[in-house]
């Protein structure tokens, strides 16, 4: 458990060091966002999806969309949680199956 | 050659012969009634809605509870939208001229209609390879899928070629590399 803070100038250096730790991104570790592979989707329309949400470039967008389609999933990026939710939503809004998950 | 979808000045001219808008707008209802309802032990919701987090079910019900309600919103606003640039039921071809995010707006319904098709089917005749043990209606969904698939691909095709590069080098014989 952490210890309390302690009152007056003393704590100013713990203070400081707390809120670094907050700005520290290694405090808040990323989210993977997996896109998996379905019988529906089209191969084109997925290499649209990407680049069209990530802005992939088309040699980008086709390698992750034939690693989706040859291994069953692709790891399409690794942000921190709340853009990676917003990543999720948006390619749910395109009908693909994506999922985010804690990095390891 | 099909013209479902072709390029236009101001944007994707779109035309559609009378029986295939006729098609369409009763898709269109089928999902939006869906949309609305939207009963979570639906097969068509569970594959408009999936799961959001891997690995812990918690946080999916949080997520789930962030993000599917303006993906609903989004997906009822576009079958909407799309409705209405069909206009009304008159048994008439419909050719109108797709303008600004209409082309992709209709792309995503075209594709929240097949994966609403797909999963009426199942993904036992989906990955099934021998088309004589799917039965008939869910041949004739298939098939009906296949139509829109098209679709999706011309638009696809007028709106980002790009996107259908791989199929000039994609060697669909060694998919397992």
């Amino acid at each position: 458990m952490r210890p309390p803070h302690l009152a007056g100038p003393a704590a100013a250096p713990a203070e400081q060091d707390e809120a670094q730790a907050l700005d520290d991104p290694r405090q808040d570790p990323p989210w993977d966002v997996i896109v998996w592979d379905d019988p529906v989707n089209l191969m084109g329309y997925v290499v649209f999806v990407f680049r069209r949400v990530f802005g992939f470039t088309e040699p980008i967008a086709r390698k992750l969309m034939l690693e989706v389609h040859n291994r069953g999933r692709a790891l399409v990026a690794s942000e921190p949680r709340e853009q990676a939710e917003m990543y999720v939503e948006q390619l749910h809004g395109y009908g693909l199956q994506a999922t985010m998950q804690r990095s390891t | 050659m099909r013209d479902t979808f072709s390029p236009h000045a101001d944007g994707v001219r779109m035309h559609l012969r009378a029986g295939e808008a006729s098609l369409l707008r009763s898709l269109l209802d089928e999902l939006q009634s869906l949309l609305d309802d939207r009963l979570s032990d639906d097969a068509v919701i569970r594959r408009l809605f999936p799961a959001t987090v891997t690995g812990d079910d918690d946080a999916d019900r949080e997520v789930r509870d962030l993000v599917h309600g303006s993906v609903q919103d989004a997906k009822v606003a576009a079958a909407r939208q799309l409705q209405d640039l069909l206009g009304p039921e008159d048994e008439r071809a419909v050719t109108t001229v797709l303008r600004d995010e209409e082309p992709v707006l209709v792309l995503g319904v075209l594709n929240d209609l097949r994966l609403a098709l797909g999963a009426r089917v199942g993904d036992e005749h989906l990955l099934g390879t021998d088309l004589d043990a799917v039965p008939p209606r869910e041949l004739a969904l298939m098939q009906l899928m296949s139509h829109l698939a098209a679709w999706q691909e011309e638009l696809l095709g007028v709106l980002d070629p790009a996107s259908l590069g791989f199929y000039d080098d994609f060697d669909f014989d060694d998919e397992d590399d």
